[in-house]
């Protein structure tokens, strides 16, 4: 007897290896910006080519996924997978922009060769297993996953509020203390508004997509 | 005050003592479109049958059933009951347009006010203009109320049909596949008119679509092999149903 396979399992295998490509390049890359930042090096422009090929993908991912709900109307498990790799590709994305991020600190600080860099590799190479563990439960749709790589999440939060803490309590001089609070606070919150700044425009080109079917790639 | 309209307990329903609907148990809230899903010869339209009495009408079988058909509080089964009566509170619209062939669109909407014995044409022409208003199909047919009812298209013969069944009132519209001979903009019609009529009537709907379900149903029940398997919220269903089973036929793994 012929084993009549779904059109729609086509497109949802070809999604999942996507989705793979996606997240190996995007684990690749954050490892890739770490390890320029721990030598010193500016790779902004490496991560950026790195960047836009994930964001690529991730336009592919998003036009696959749209085409298989338009042509089959795809309902529960097929509709929470697609649903989720939209989520997915979405995130892998913000990992290649993140990554450039990173390297842009080398680019525009110099080498820091006297900086304890300790709790950026510290907090590196556990974001990385994360990032890994995620993608290997995507494959095996492990369902219990979430809770382990929730706990090593707790892990970095932790590296970060040590640091914090750290350069607080790294000097007794309330000057010091002042400066490095007030440039510390400014340049985290400046980055998390630019970066809002950059999501606002990319509402507006979104809704110039639903009124003329122009698409925009994300930066 | 309960809100159920409409129920079936232990409902059992037979072809020459064949199950083709087995054990089931199913609540039909008042104002709400129930649809019935799953793969052909699954019982759903033996089903809907029995809940207006047509199931023992099926012709050249020993049709019967066992269990309770509950319509507010009372069992349609019951010896005291007139199943002309029940027919006439729980109307029937069929998968193909069934328009009386030899009867005009007026008198194919009074058809069932007349054999109840209404003859004030003044009442009879209220109730077509308000039956064909209620299916959205006065503006298209009250120019040629006297041409014959299958001198309309399939989608304005099924709206013509489901005109003739809200005409005599009832309470509960039975829907068999009513959008299966039609094409994509009658169907839309036909569903945005269902989410009207809900507004005043208990609507169950036997579909192959499950898009249609997806669409109309406020809730969505699965058969399989005269079992009711799963019943629920429309959106819960389609979303994350409880059962492999319903999840493996919503997602066209079989059927």
């Amino acid at each position: 007897m012929i084993k009549m396979k779904r059109l729609l399992d086509v497109g949802i295998k070809k999604l999942e290896e996507s989705i793979l490509e996606m997240g190996s390049l995007a684990s690749e890359s954050v490892e890739f910006s770490i390890d320029s930042y721990l030598q010193g090096q500016d790779s902004s422009k490496e991560a950026l080519k790195k960047s836009k090929a994930i964001n690529s993908l991730n336009d592919d991912i998003n036009e696959l996924a749209f085409e298989l709900i338009a042509r089959y109307q795809p309902v529960a498990s097929d509709l929470r997978f697609i649903k989720s790799c939209f989520e997915i590709a979405y995130t892998l994305s913000r990992f290649g922009r993140y990554a450039y991020d990173i390297t842009l600190v080398t680019h525009e600080f110099g080498k820091l060769k006297k900086c304890d860099k300790s709790a950026v590799e510290k907090a590196g190479k556990q974001t990385i297993k994360m990032i890994n563990a995620s993608l290997t439960a995507f494959k095996k749709r492990d369902a219990k996953a979430n809770i382990n790589i929730h706990n090593m999440d707790k892990k970095v939060d932790e590296i970060y509020k040590t640091f914090i803490a750290e350069i607080r309590a790294s000097t007794k001089d309330e000057d010091i203390i002042i400066t490095r609070g007030c440039s510390v606070s400014a340049s985290l919150i400046l980055r998390y508004v630019e970066r809002i700044a950059d999501h606002a425009t990319y509402i507006a080109e979104s809704v110039s997509y639903i009124k003329t079917a122009k698409k925009y790639r994300r930066r | 005050m309960s809100n159920i309209k409409l129920k079936t307990e232990s409902l059992n329903a037979m072809f020459n003592g064949q199950k083709a609907v087995d054990d089931v148990n199913l609540e039909f809230p008042k104002n709400t479109i129930t649809a019935l899903i799953g793969p052909s010869g699954c019982g759903k339209s033996t089903l809907i049958r029995t809940m207006n009495r047509m199931h023992e009408l099926t012709p050249a079988t020993d049709a019967t059933v066992e269990g309770k058909v509950v319509l507010d509080n009372k069992n349609i089964y019951d010896s005291d009951v007139d199943p002309t009566l029940i027919r006439r509170r729980v109307g029937m619209v069929f998968q193909k347009p069934n328009p009386f062939p030899t009867m005009s669109i007026f008198d194919n909407v009074v058809a069932g006010l007349k054999l109840n014995g209404l003859r004030d044409k003044t009442k009879l022409r209220e109730i077509c203009e308000s039956s064909l208003k209620g299916v959205a199909l006065w503006d298209e047919v009250k120019e040629d109320l006297d041409k014959s009812g299958t001198s309309i298209s399939g989608g304005q013969q099924q709206r013509l049909c489901i005109a003739r069944t809200i005409a005599v009132q009832p309470e509960v519209i039975l829907l068999d596949e009513p959008c299966s001979a039609l094409d994509p903009i009658s169907t839309s019609k036909i569903e945005q008119l269902l989410t009207e009529l809900k507004k005043q009537y208990t609507i169950i709907i036997v579909t192959h679509n499950m898009q249609q379900a997806a669409r109309v149903a406020d809730t969505t029940a699965f058969m399989y092999l005269g079992k009711l398997i799963e019943v629920g919220k429309t959106q819960k269903l389609f979303e994350n149903p409880k059962e492999e089973m319903t999840e493996n036929y919503i997602t066209g793994k079989f059927g």
